[in-house]
Order: C-alpha cells, then sequence, then structure tokens
C-alpha cells in the first residue's frame, strides 16, 4: 500500500517570507503524529500546504502515491479532512446536518445509514443531545468537538487537525485525543495534529517538533 | 443543492422572506402597469382593432384619424379595382353623444354597410346597436336622439363592438351616419394580398395604411402605452438592481461558510446549483406574491382601465424571471472565486 501523506522537500513562502524551509514527512496508516511547536513556527501552514490549500513553492505532497499538485480540491479532499481551528461548521445549519453536509458536497445523497453513522459519531463526542441544535446555540468547545466529528464522519484516510484541543479542558482535551487515536487505530487513518498543548502526547504514536518552519530531527 | 439552499433559506427565513415580498411588491406595479397598458390601450383602440382588415384606407391629410378622414364614394371602386385587393368595406366614424330615456352616453358612432361581414346582429333602417358595456344605460327598444344632427335612433341591441378613445362604440348603418356627419365615407376597410402602398399609390387623395399602423396613430393610444411601458421598463430594471443587489450582499456575508464548502471539497457545480436554486425559489415567491396582489387589486378596478389576459401576465412574470436570474449571475464569480484558505480564519 502507497503511503497515505508524504511531503517532500517542502517550502512555502507568503510574498517574499519563507516561513517552511524544506519539509519531508511520512505519515502511515493508523498512525497518530504530533506536530508539535510554538505559535508561528508554520504548524497551520505546513497542513494547508499537506490537505492541498495552499501550493507549496517548492517541493513536492502526495496523496497515496499520487502529486496533488495537478489535483483539484476536491478530489483531494475525499482523502485528506481538515479540522480546522477557525472551525468548519456552516452556521444555518444543525450539527447534525453539519455532519451530513460533507456527504452532500463530496457528491452523495443521504440515506438512513448515513443518519445513523452521523448520530453514532455525535454520541462519542458527547454531543447527542446538542445535534438539533446551530452552531451558534453551542459553546467554544462544543463546537470543537462538532468539528471533530465533521472530519471523522468523511471517513477519510488522512486527518490533519490543527490544534482541536486549543479551546478544551484538560479531560475534553484528552477524550478528543483518544478519539483521534482510536479513529487511527480502528479505520487505519493516518492522523496528523498540530498542536503546542503537551499534555495529551501519550495518546500520540510520534511526536514531531517544528521550529521557525524546519522540522527537528526526531 | 436543495440540502444546503433549502435550509439555508429556512434558517434565514426573515431575509429570504424580505426578499420575496421587495420581489413581489415590484412585481405588483409591473402587473400593475402591464394590466394598465393592455386595459387602456384596449378601451383606446379595441373597436378598431376588432374590425376585419389588412389595410385602412383614409383620406390623405386627416392623419390616420377615422373620425377626421372623409372620402367619396367612388374611390371605393377605385380601391377595389387595385390588384390583389379582395374586399372593401366603407365606414364612417364620429364622435357623438347619444340622449335616451335614461341617459345621455358618449359614444363613437360608427357607420357600416348592414350587410358587412362585421355588421352587428340585427343593425338596419333607423337602428343603433351598442357596445355591451352600454347594458344598464340602455334598453332595447329605447329611441336615442343622437347629437350632432338630432337624428333619431333605435336600440336595436348590444353587441361587442369594443371602443375608440375610450368611448364605447355604437354601429350604425352608414346612411344614418350620413345624417350625422354629412360625409360620403369616412374610409375604407380593405382585404388585400398586397401592401397598403400600393393603394395611396393607385388612388390619388387616399392614406393608405396597415391595421396596426391605424392602431398605433389612433390619438393618445401611442403617448398612453408608451409611457406606461416606459415605466414598466424601469420597474423591470429595478428588479434586476434589486435582486442583483441583494444577492450580492448575501454572496458576500456568507463568503467564510463558502470559504469551508470549498476547503471540504465542494463543487462549483454544488455551490452554483444551490445559489440559483435560492434565486429561483426568492424570485417565483416574489411573482406569486405580486400576482397575488395584482388578482386582487385587479378585479377592483373600474372595466375599460385594466385588463390582464395570461399571456401578457406571464410574458411579465418569464421577464421578471429572467432578470433576477441575470442579474443574481453578477455574484457568480463572487461565489466561485471565494478562496478556501479563507477558512483557515486567519487572514485577518
Ligand atoms: N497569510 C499570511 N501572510 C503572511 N504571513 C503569514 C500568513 N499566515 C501566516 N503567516 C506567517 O507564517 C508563519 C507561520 O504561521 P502559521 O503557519 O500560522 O504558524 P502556526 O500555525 O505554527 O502558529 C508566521 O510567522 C506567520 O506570521
Ligand atoms: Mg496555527
Amino acid at each position: 500500500m502507497s503511503t497515505p501523506l508524504e511531503l517532500r522537500g517542502v517550502r512555502h513562502s507568503y510574498g517574499d517570507v519563507e516561513v517552511l524551509h524544506g519539509v519531508d514527512l511520512v505519515l502511515k496508516p493508523g498512525e497518530v503524529t504530533a506536530l508539535l511547536g510554538p505559535s508561528g513556527s508554520g504548524k497551520t501552514t505546513l497542513l494547508a500546504v499537506a490537505g492541498g490549500l495552499l501550493r507549496p513553492t517548492s517541493g513536492h505532497v502526495s496523496v497515496f502515491g499520487e502529486d496533488i499538485a495537478g489535483l483539484r480540491l476536491d478530489r483531494v479532499a475525499r482523502r485528506v479532512a481538515f479540522i480546522l481551528q477557525a472551525g468548519s461548521l456552516i452556521p444555518y445549519l444543525t450539527v447534525e446536518e453539519n455532519l451530513l453536509a460533507r456527504r452532500v458536497v463530496a457528491g452523495y445523497k443521504i440515506t438512513r445509514a448515513d443518519r445513523a453513522r452521523a448520530a453514532d459519531l455525535l454520541g462519542a463526542v458527547d454531543l447527542a443531545a446538542k445535534s438539533h441544535r446551530h452552531p451558534d446555540e453551542l459553546s467554544g468547545g462544543e463546537r470543537q468537538r462538532a468539528c471533530v466529528a465533521q472530519a471523522l464522519y468523511t471517513g477519510a484516510p488522512v486527518l490533519l487537525a490543527d490544534e482541536p484541543t486549543a479551546s478544551l479542558d484538560r479531560v475534553r482535551g484528552r477524550a478528543v485525543m483518544r478519539l483521534l487515536a482510536d479513529h487511527a487505530r480502528n479505520t487505519s487513518a493516518s492522523v496528523l495534529i498540530a498542536t503546542h498543548d503537551e499534555r495529551a502526547l501519550d495518546l500520540v504514536d510520534r511526536t514531531r517538533s517544528i521550529e521557525d518552519g524546519r522540522l527537528l530531527t526526531p | 443543492m436543495w440540502f444546503l439552499a433549502w435550509r439555508e433559506i429556512r434558517h434565514g427565513r426573515v431575509r429570504f422572506g424580505l426578499t420575496a415580498l421587495l420581489v413581489g411588491l415590484v412585481a405588483f406595479l409591473v402587473f400593475m402597469l402591464t394590466g394598465l397598458a393592455v386595459g387602456l390601450g384596449d378601451a383606446g383602440v379595441s373597436g378598431l382593432r376588432r374590425l376585419p382588415a389588412d389595410v385602412v384606407v383614409y383620406a390623405a391629410g386627416s392623419e390616420k384619424t377615422l373620425s377626421r378622414s372623409s372620402l367619396p364614394a367612388a374611390d371605393g371602386a377605385r380601391i377595389a379595382a387595385v390588384p390583389g385587393v379582395s374586399s372593401v368595406q366603407p365606414i364612417g366614424q364620429t364622435m357623438a353623444q347619444a340622449k335616451g330615456p335614461g341617459a345621455s352616453l358618449p359614444v363613437a358612432l360608427m357607420g357600416v354597410e348592414p350587410s358587412a361581414p362585421f355588421a352587428a346582429p340585427g343593425l338596419g333602417r333607423g337602428g343603433i346597436v351598442l357596445d355591451r358595456t352600454l347594458e344598464g344605460k340602455a334598453r332595447p327598444g329605447d329611441v336615442l336622439t343622437v347629437q350632432p344632427g338630432g337624428v333619431r335612433l333605435t336600440v336595436a341591441g348590444f353587441a361587442d363592438l369594443g371602443s375608440l378613445q375610450h368611448t364605447a362604440v355604437a354601429q350604425v348603418p352608414l346612411d344614418e351616419w350620413r345624417r350625422v356627419q354629412p360625409s360620403a365615407v369616412g374610409a375604407y376597410l380593405v382585404t388585400t394580398s398586397g401592401d397598403a402602398r400600393g393603394i395611396s399609390a393607385a388612388v390619388p387623395g387616399t392614406d393608405a395604411v396597415t391595421k396596426s399602423e391605424a392602431v398605433e396613430a389612433v390619438p393618445g393610444y401611442s403617448a398612453e402605452t408608451g409611457t406606461l411601458n416606459l415605466i414598466r421598463g424601469f420597474l423591470l430594471a429595478v428588479t434586476a438592481l434589486l435582486t442583483g443587489t441583494v444577492f450580492w450582499i448575501f454572496t458576500m456575508q456568507k463568503e467564510p461558510s463558502l470559504a469551508v464548502l470549498r476547503a471540504t471539497g465542494a463543487r462549483a457545480r454544488l455551490l452554483v446549483g444551490s445559489y440559483l436554486v435560492q434565486v429561483a425559489l426568492t424570485t417565483v415567491l416574489g411573482v406569486a406574491v405580486g400576482l397575488a396582489f395584482v388578482a386582487g387589486i385587479g378585479a377592483a378596478m373600474p372595466a375599460g382601465t385594466f385588463s390582464l389576459p395570461g399571456g401578457s401576465a406571464a410574458l411579465s412574470a418569464v421577464l421578471l424571471g429572467a432578470l433576477a436570474l441575470g442579474s443574481s449571475a453578477a455574484s457568480l464569480r463572487r461565489l466561485l472565486t471565494v478562496d478556501p484558505l479563507l477558512s483557515l480564519g486567519r487572514n485577518a
């Protein structure tokens, strides 16, 4: 089986300022990797490049052996799902519909099985009671868990999470990390978690540190 | 497409509802003006429009106006001799006042040969047939005194004769009309396979025009319908501007959601489709509201001023819909160029 996600010599510049200086990274199936680094070190940029939201200035990103430079975003999105720091909830959809929308966006019709799966996932993130609420009726932590459920719901084999525990307390933060770890184990998904929170690192398989746009050798 | 479009409308029902209401109000005005243009136009010219003819032959210098035209009887034979002409019918028309036992009625008195195919049934010597809108103001058997001339005529009945210059048509035999308006013939109605110019050229002293030109030339008609149609045009432009602007603002406001949808792999087709579904639903609802208003108010309008036939209403509705869709297409570019990077939420 080819590598779920591979970055080779990836550089990225915003205008003249280079913020990623040649990143090499390989994600393995079923493995959770933490990308640890201080604020401003380039974590979000790395994730955006890895998921096709940003093009590398040089270097290559490939998903299951396919260079994504030639792929449309909707093709990449079938294999790579984001947990965005700013959240990815659509305000006019309920929490449940926000999950279902991922199926719609991927071009499917909603089935009874889809709804059942959404209900299961919302239960797993402790949001069963809020599944018919709109995002503006949730707390920050609840929104973040809903975003996690959204990403898991896509069933994408690669998950990129940008500070998914940032607005959660220790217990909830650990719960989310465990959820991501279980997901990786159960579905052989590769999960990359950008974080500067070192409290739950015992739950990840691997840690890579990033500083000023460079990955430190492990 | 429905999934997103419908839920967004439901969540934003106030803004979409208000937009539909606004479209509805403008649509109402458009329908109103369409109805007025048709109704008033009809009241101005239906008496002429209903007469069967390809060409109307007036006297030269009569400004293509029935009541000003006067031609010699001998012209009938000359026109009939023009190649292509298959029938020639003399008519005459004068604005008159018909005074009866009940009321004094202004009428567009039209003299026709009782044998003409368009003569009202029952029209004969000493008789007058009134347009149906005058039913109730006179009764069959009433004797009316027609001024000028003081000619006394007996009401023979009613028929759908229409009106001219907002005055109901009354048909009388051409001989009786000559007692009101001493003249041989007013004008000739001609059926021909040839053109009007050929007749003007062949018969000196005549001004032959097609029937639609004759209708346009009825005093007041072009000015009235022209003005109404101009306002209608403005209102259609307002509709376009309104929907275009509103949906532009809606699109701008939801850019964050659009960015998320793009970042999670939404294809252009889904975004455009959802958007157009929303525009279409809003417009259809708006037009329906406008039609409902106009159905209520149009029914209360006095006869002879408002008439909205299905065809005209449908045309206006289609025009409104097309303009709304067309103008909201201005936002499509914006919709499709939203940067999925916005979803990272740090470009502030
Ligand atoms: N849109 C942008 N334009 C210019 N510079 C940016 C932009 N986004 C991020 N940066 C810069 O790139 C560097 C890395 O940012 P980021 O990837 O967000 O780091 P992190 O997620 O680790 O905090 C920072 O120095 C930041 O200021
Ligand atoms: Mg970041």
